[in-house]
């Protein structure tokens, strides 16, 4: 039976492999097995209802250090565990249809798979070994879906701030489970609570692991003063807002918490620390959450406050208030988150100035929105209404201080949603005309069950959570107070809605929150600056010695540099010579190439015009007195013959000659 | 001078018979030096007839002349010839006459071997050569195997007078033959002018003969003629001697230049005619310095001199 | 007279075809004048015969034919030289090696 208790972490895991394996082929795929792995887990998780399952090993044994893995499933991890799961698989079905047309599903569904399964790891782990391990890959899932536009430079940006922040909250866990390993020589949480309970530990130890954890818990849920990279990490994807920035890993810095309550009811000054972290961090982000004109950093402002709130009732000594609420913040949260990604989706913009009308357009939206933002702000009998009834209730029980601050945080709550909700989907006479149109089923059917869940799991976990948690039972509240609860909720609602309807979405309170905004950015960075400049004067005195060396180094490489400047003197001299010298035999070479070339031209011509005359001549004149010349050649050749050059053949021509003058003669002469 | 009927005939077919042999003798024989004795035989020959004909003093200078005068002369040159005796020529298959004329005459080889091995009588030994040669030959026939050797004789002259300059041996290879390409042309032209003649003069036998006898004493009668009616022609036939004496001699003499070593220096002196660096210049240039024209002229004549002297001294 | 005058003139018309045939016929320059004197033999042979038949009273033919004699001495001796001359040039008499101006 233990076994079924790895299923519900590693399902979600073996579904974000499979996915990142089979979603190059298939897309489609890597959703629909996030879906699975996640309804495994949920499944799971109820199937274990009512059972106590706990699995832990020992992973490494060194000396007196025990470090162990292990699973356990008490009634807050199973809370927690259901809450991501079915959260998780709402949202991931959701996802389905809100990234079904976005590049790279494989890495977006593989990413949330594996941070659903990471988160179920965090809360079910038994150890703070498995934790801290759970912890960190909450941080880098995280940081890979803020960035999963990587390409723009916004949401870059965005996941590198917040994973960066994170880490410094991180630290802190890190060095306080080492110093809980050092002081219990076992990473096991059990064993550690019990320790703390039998004060088997000295105070001051506990006292700084407790400080450590707080800053563990700070850094992930945002709190003061690490709040700003929660409204920058809105530049992810809208269903990863819902579900890691809003209902689930911000809410693991409080499930720390209460995890480790035990450690800090015995610390009252940490404790009172984390009231004032959580009630100042609750009062200014609301504040903040007041002038915001995008409605996705509204909400982030918002969470930032009510995880405030949280912290603030944990700091009065009231876990079972902070988880009571922490449970219905993930529902209406997350629904609300939602509601703001089908408006984006629908209109293309979270300006609330551009916004407007959306109610026509948009019922079913309109109507999901205004229940969520109504738990939200605590009317009776939604959800909210029943958390911050018993965060009242600590409140009041502390003093009546907390009990006002708690007072003006619902007020204000109720003017940052109601100016939200009114400005998105109430119609306005000089907004513009509402484009869009209520989401498929796909989007849809997720928001609605969330919204019922906002609705109703307040009233239907009324009276029962505190039998589910071994916390103790909170006090019970002045009927005053509740009623001064309800009063604030509503005249909240009504101012911000007012504010809205007459003159827009302007800041309820004018531009001063926006300068706390900035302050608060401001504040945030301080430890991240403390931190660079802790640093920077270490790497000072690197850096000096190394000047040092580099000093003496450079004065002996600029001696040498000296002599290699005289000689790059002579030689760019001889250089500039020598080309100088090219430029004057290639312009030389030029023209002599331009005479060649009309020469060649120029011979090119008188060479046809000659060929032309010989072929002239050949043809006719030379031809004809060369005939001319044959028949004198012949003739000559056949006369030449008669000069011989014979002395006889003169004489035998003369003799010749004679005989015949002779003969002729004498017949002449007889005849 | 008068003689009988029958000496009369006698006397002149001896020498119309002498004349006429010896003409033909002289143009048939392989000899050139037979040639010459055949001639003085015609001369006689033809003297005899003219003696016969009342002609004494024609006769006699016939003798004289032609005999004592110019045959010798005519001797003197054959001697100058390649093969005066005919040796070359003496073992070739000869025509009937010129057999004849012939006869006697030694290949240069036997002739050498005969005369050292039979000092005076040299004729046994000829004549059975002779007749072996006749007896090896005698089917053939002498006029074909003649006729042959001249045409190729006349085929060789022919491409060879176009191919002019021969070398030394062409020359050698000419020299075999005693006689021109067209011997026999000149022959049946000689036959053909001799019929003509003999059978006009036959045809046409009415001279205007007259009976009366000249006077015997012909010297008187032509010595007057000479010195009175002829004596211009007399005096001519004097100045063509001389001036034919003078030329014979100024041809015949050696001359500047008489062989090939005087012609040479003869180009040599055409070529530098300076000839700066002769001795002989030496007394003249220290007698009297010349100018550079006068110089070139004395060293010319100098020089001229010199190879005169030289040549006289070789001659 | 028992001869008759053509008889002589057939003498001589025999030596002038022989002197024909010696002056065609032989190569050698000698030869050729020895035919030459022949062909002036003929001549005067018979200008003498014509003196003796026809014109005994005249003796103008002896003279002429002492010219002959003569004119042929001088050609004999002028012949000569030029053979002489010839033969220090050429090394030889033959005729047929003059022939330097042959067409």
């Amino acid at each position: 039976m233990n076994a079924l208790l790895l299923i519900v972490p590693l399902a979600p895991l073996v579904a974000a492999l499979s996915a990142l394996l089979v979603g190059r082929r298939a897309p489609r795929a890597a959703g629909r097995l996030a879906v699975g792995g996640t309804a495994i887990a949920l499944l799971t998780l109820l199937a274990l209802l009512g059972r106590r399952p706990r699995i832990s090993t020992t992973w490494l044994q060194s000396a007196d250090y025990t470090l162990t893995v292990g699973l356990r499933l008490d009634p807050l991890g199973l809370l927690l565990a259901l809450l991501v799961a079915g959260v998780g698989l709402l949202i991931t079905i959701y996802a389905v249809g809100y990234m079904a047309e976005e590049q790279g599903q494989a890495r977006f569904f593989a990413t949330f798979a594996g941070f659903i399964g990471a988160m179920l790891t965090l809360v079910l782990a038994d150890s703070l070994l498995l934790l801290f391990a759970a912890w960190e890959g909450v941080g880098v899932a995280s940081f890979l879906l803020i960035g999963f536009w990587y390409r723009q430079d916004e949401a870059r940006r965005a996941a590198q701030q917040a994973f960066l922040l994170t880490r410094l909250g991180d630290l802190g866990l890190l060095l306080g489970w080492l110093w809980v390993l050092q002081a219990v020589g076992t990473t096991d949480i059990a064993t550690f609570l019990q320790a703390v309970e039998t004060a088997a530990l000295p105070a001051t130890g506990l006292t700084l692991i407790a400080l450590l954890f707080l800053a563990g818990a700070i850094g992930k849920s945002a709190q003061l003063p690490l709040t700003a990279w929660l409204p920058a990490a809105m530049a992810g994807p809208t269903p990863v807002s819902a579900l890691i920035h809003s209902a689930t890993m911000v809410a693991a810095g409080v499930y720390l918490l209460l995890r480790l309550f035990p450690l800090f009811a015995v610390v009252p000054l940490v404790l009172n620390l984390v009231f004032w972290v959580g009630g100042l961090t609750a009062l200014f982000a609301a504040l903040v959450a007041t002038v915001q004109t995008d409605l996705k950093r509204i909400l982030a402002w918002s969470t930032v406050s009510q995880l405030g709130e949280m912290l603030l009732a944990l700091g009065l000594g009231g876990p079972l208030a902070a988880a009571y609420h922490l449970t219905t913040h993930a529902l209406f949260k997350s629904t609300l988150f939602l509601t703001a990604g089908a408006v984006d989706h629908a209109t293309d913009t979270r300006d609330l100035r551009q916004l407007g009308g959306l109610r026509r357009t948009m019922p079913m939206t309109a109507l999901v929105f205004g229940a969520a933002a109504l738990a939200l702000a605590g009317v009776p009998p939604l959800s909210g209404f029943w958390s911050e009834e018993a965060i009242l209730a600590q409140a009041a029980a502390t003093g009546p201080f907390p009990a006002l601050l708690l007072l003006l945080l619902i007020f204000l709550a109720g003017i940052y949603i109601s100016r939200a909700g009114v400005a998105v989907f109430a119609h306005r006479p000089d907004a513009p005309e509402p484009a869009g149109h209520d989401p498929g089923w796909l989007l849809l059917g997720p928001m609605v069950l969330l919204a019922l869940g906002a609705l109703g799991l307040g009233w239907l976990l009324a009276g029962r959570i505190e039998a589910f948690l071994a916390f103790p039972a909170e006090p019970e509240v002045a009927l005053v107070w509740r009623m001064s609860a309800v009063l604030a909720s509503l005249a909240g609602l009504a101012l911000g809605a007012l504010r809205v309807w007459r003159s827009g979405p302007v800041p309820t309170f004018g531009g001063r929150p926006r300068r706390l905004e900035a302050g608060l950015d401001r504040a945030t960075l301080l430890p991240a600056r403390l931190a660079f400049y802790a640093s920077s004067v270490a790497d000072g005195l690197e850096v000096g010695f190394d000047r040092l060396v580099r000093g003496l180094a450079g004065a002996a490489r600029r001696l040498a540099a000296g002599n290699q400047r005289i000689e790059a003197g002579f030689d760019r001299a001889a250089h500039g010579l020598a080309r100088t010298t090219r430029r004057l035999a290639a312009g030389n070479e030029r023209i002599e190439a331009g005479f060649d070339h009309a020469a060649a031209v120029a011979a090119g011509v008188t060479l046809d015009l000659g060929r032309a005359t010989e072929t002239n001549e050949t043809r006719g004149i030379s031809a004809t007195l060369d005939r001319f010349a044959g028949l004198f050649n012949r003739a000559g050749g056949r006369l030449r013959t008669l000069q011989s050059g014979r002395l006889y053949l003169y004489t035998l021509g003369l003799f010749l000659w004679v005989l015949l003058v002779g003969v002729v003669g004498g017949m002449v002469f007889w005849l | 001078m008068i003689l009988g009927p029958v000496a009369q005939i006698v006397a002149f077919s001896l020498c119309a018979l002498i004349a006429i042999a010896g003409a033909l003798g002289m143009a048939t024989t392989m000899s050139m030096f037979r040639s010459g004795i055949f001639l003085m035989a015609s001369f006689i020959g033809v003297a005899g007839l003219f003696i016969l004909l009342s002609a004494d003093l024609l006769g006699l200078l016939q003798v004289m002349m032609y005999i004592g005068g110019m045959l010798v002369m005519i001797l003197f040159m054959v001697l100058f010839s390649h093969d005066p005796g005919g040796a070359m020529m003496a073992g070739m298959q000869l025509p009937i006459i010129e057999k004849f004329f012939s006869l006697g005459l030694l290949p240069r080889e036997q002739k050498q071997e005969e005369q050292s091995q039979h000092a005076g009588n040299g004729h046994q030994p000829m004549e059975q050569n002779g007749q072996d040669d006749h007896a090896g030959h005698a089917d053939h026939g002498d006029q074909d195997a003649e006729q042959n050797g001249h045409d190729e004789h006349a085929g060789q002259n022919g491409h060879g007078g176009h191919e002019d300059h021969e070398d030394h041996e062409h020359h050698e290879h000419m020299d075999m033959s005693m006689t021109t390409p067209i011997k026999k042309p000149a022959a049946v032209l000689a036959v053909l002018v001799g019929v003509i003649l003999v059978g006009l003069l036959l045809l046409r036998p009415a001279w205007p003969i007259v009976a009366a006898t000249p006077n015997p004493n012909s010297a008187e009668m032509v010595g007057h003629l000479l010195m009175g009616k002829y004596m211009l022609a007399f005096e001519g036939a004097g100045l063509l001697i001389l001036i034919g004496i003078f030329g014979a001699v100024f041809l015949a003499r050696a001359g500047h230049f008489p062989d090939e070593r005087g012609r040479e220096a003869r180009v040599a002196v055409d070529a530098q005619p300076t000839a700066p660096e002769a001795p002989a210049l030496q007394p003249v240039a220290d007698a009297d310095p010349p100018d550079a024209a006068e110089l070139v002229g004395v060293t010319e004549i100098q020089t001229r001199r010199n190879l005169e002297k030289d040549g006289r001294g070789e001659q | 007279m028992i001869i008759p005058l053509t008889a002589y003139l057939i003498v001589g018309a025999v030596l002038f075809a022989i002197g024909i045939y010696a002056v065609l016929a032989q190569r050698s320059a000698v030869m050729i004048l020895m035919g030459i004197e022949v062909l002036l033999n003929a001549i005067g042979l018979n200008l003498i015969a014509f003196w003796r038949f026809v014109r005994p009273d005249d003796y103008s033919a002896q003279i002429f034919t002492i010219l002959i004699v003569t004119i042929g001495a001088v050609e004999m001796a002028v012949g000569l030289a030029i053979m002489l001359l010839l033969y220090r040039n050429r090394q030889t008499v033959q005729v047929d090696a003059y022939e330097e101006l042959h067409g």
